[in-house]
């Protein structure tokens, strides 16, 4: 007797065609195979987002959002990330990573690479070795937050196509000279739109002074450090230095009002 | 085709050596066997010749294409709707209803043989009532309905680790 299973996967979308988003995605949570038959016909889904959640060592698991959560193996979502066309994933790591997630990650990483468009990576509290991490032709977008700014070299330096690029670095530890002395050469040739974010004011206008010469449309910085004080000078030096063109610069300390009305007075070269 | 040709009739062999006589007008509901008549030049020969294999469908089956097509050949020809008309589920003729009301293995030879044939209009309604057994159902009860195994288990997760290389590396 024939059963679904053994229905060809075109006439599968046939039978898929008339049903809802929501109704499709709910067969896709019968089994992993009717998930990807789904996903395989799903062309509205851009985002994924995977959440970490530790069920002890041996058991770890992921929590796989799309429309609806439910929590699935990292094997099957492993599995998962090589049917997708293009879009985003998401990293949440929460609490310490263990070497388990980290692999994981890479795995996900390495095996999406040439599909992502986008990609966030949220708290990234672990190092990814140079060596993992591989050229990523179709990255657009890249949103990280993390405390090692030694990983920013590895992902950026290798994605030539970045226009949009938002850096979210707090409470930074990791070598941040050695690592932007890495950077020095990064080829940002496509970025439009910087958002920086942080609360160590060194690292963050190191950053700056990297991006000399570039002309993006639009630029947000946003410095959060209480010691940032009596720097209007070199703030203003570097600028002057590293901006053709300021749409949309923004300090978000009370400090730095009078400070932003100076910069943004000063003639667009 | 000329009004001979509509009015005789066409020889059909099933998976299972079963021929069955077809009034050509019923039959032309197949694309694949219009194709198939026009490709050879026989969809003006008066002797309906050697039946035409259809290879993939049993005498059962192909009884019951025969029976829809027997009640649907002067339907009007639908417009091409593929992707403009909304895809409603709930328009199936109560003909069709009943004419679907089969168990879960015909109802998937069926799709199977209106797809080899390229009968549109069959193929849509099985798919429909295919569609209906899904909707308003749980997972759990669409697992029932269809007899999916899920494959979401503690026990895999279990195994994971022994299963995969790329995280033991």
């Amino acid at each position: 007797m024939i059963i679904w299973n053994d229905l060809p996967f075109e006439l599968k979308l046939e039978v898929f065609q008339y049903l809802t988003r929501k109704e499709r995605l709910k067969f896709g949570q019968c089994s992993f195979s009717c998930l990807k038959q789904v996903l395989q016909e799903e062309k509205e889904i851009e985002s994924l987002t995977i959440e970490k959640i530790t069920r002890g060592k041996k058991n770890t698991i992921f929590k796989l959002t799309i429309d609806f959560t439910f929590e699935i193996t990292f094997k099957k979502i492993g599995e998962l990330c090589e049917i997708r066309q293009s879009g985003e994933i998401m990293w949440k790591s929460t609490g310490n990573a263990e070497n388990l997630a980290v692999r994981f990650f890479k795995h996900i990483l390495m095996k999406s690479r040439n599909n992502l468009r986008e990609l966030k990576i949220w708290k990234l509290d672990f190092h990814i070795k140079n060596k993992s991490i591989d050229n990523f032709p179709l990255l657009q977008a890249f949103d990280i937050s993390t405390s090692q700014i030694d990983q920013l070299y590895y992902f950026l330096a290798k994605s030539e196509n970045i226009k949009y690029l938002y850096l979210e670095l707090e409470e930074v530890i990791g070598n941040a000279k050695h690592t932007l002395k890495l950077a020095e050469d990064f080829k940002w040739i496509s970025l439009e739109k910087i958002r920086l974010k942080s609360n160590n004011s060194d690292v963050a206008m190191d950053i700056l002074y990297r991006l000399n010469n570039r002309k993006y449309r639009e630029i947000e910085v946003l410095i959060f450090d209480e010691k940032f004080e009596n720097v209007d000078q070199k703030l203003m030096d570097i600028f002057r230095k590293t901006f053709y063109l300021r749409t949309n610069l923004k300090f978000t300390n009370k400090q730095f009002i009078e400070l932003e009305k100076i910069v943004n007075s000063i003639e667009l070269h | 085709m000329t009004d001979a040709a509509q009015e005789r009739s066409i020889k059909l062999l099933s998976s299972d050596n079963e021929t069955f006589q077809v009034p050509r007008n019923v039959i032309r509901l197949s694309n694949t066997i219009n194709t198939l008549l026009q490709d050879l030049g026989l969809d003006d020969e008066e002797d309906a010749g050697d039946a035409i294999p259809v290879q993939n469908v049993t005498s059962t089956i192909l009884k019951k294409v025969i029976a829809w097509c027997q009640h649907h050949h002067e339907d009007p020809v639908a417009a091409d709707d593929s992707d403009s008309r909304e895809k409603r589920t709930d328009d199936i003729s109560s003909w069709d209803v009943e004419f679907l009301k089969v168990d879960q293995g015909t109802l998937f030879e069926l799709i199977l043989a209106a797809n080899y044939l390229d009968i549109k209009g069959l193929l849509d309604v099985s798919c429909k009532t295919v569609a209906n057994m899904i909707k308003g159902k749980s997972p759990e009860e669409i697992r029932r309905t269809f007899n999916i195994k899920n494959d979401f288990t503690p026990e895999e997760e279990e195994q994971i680790r022994k299963e995969n290389a790329w995280c033991e590396d």
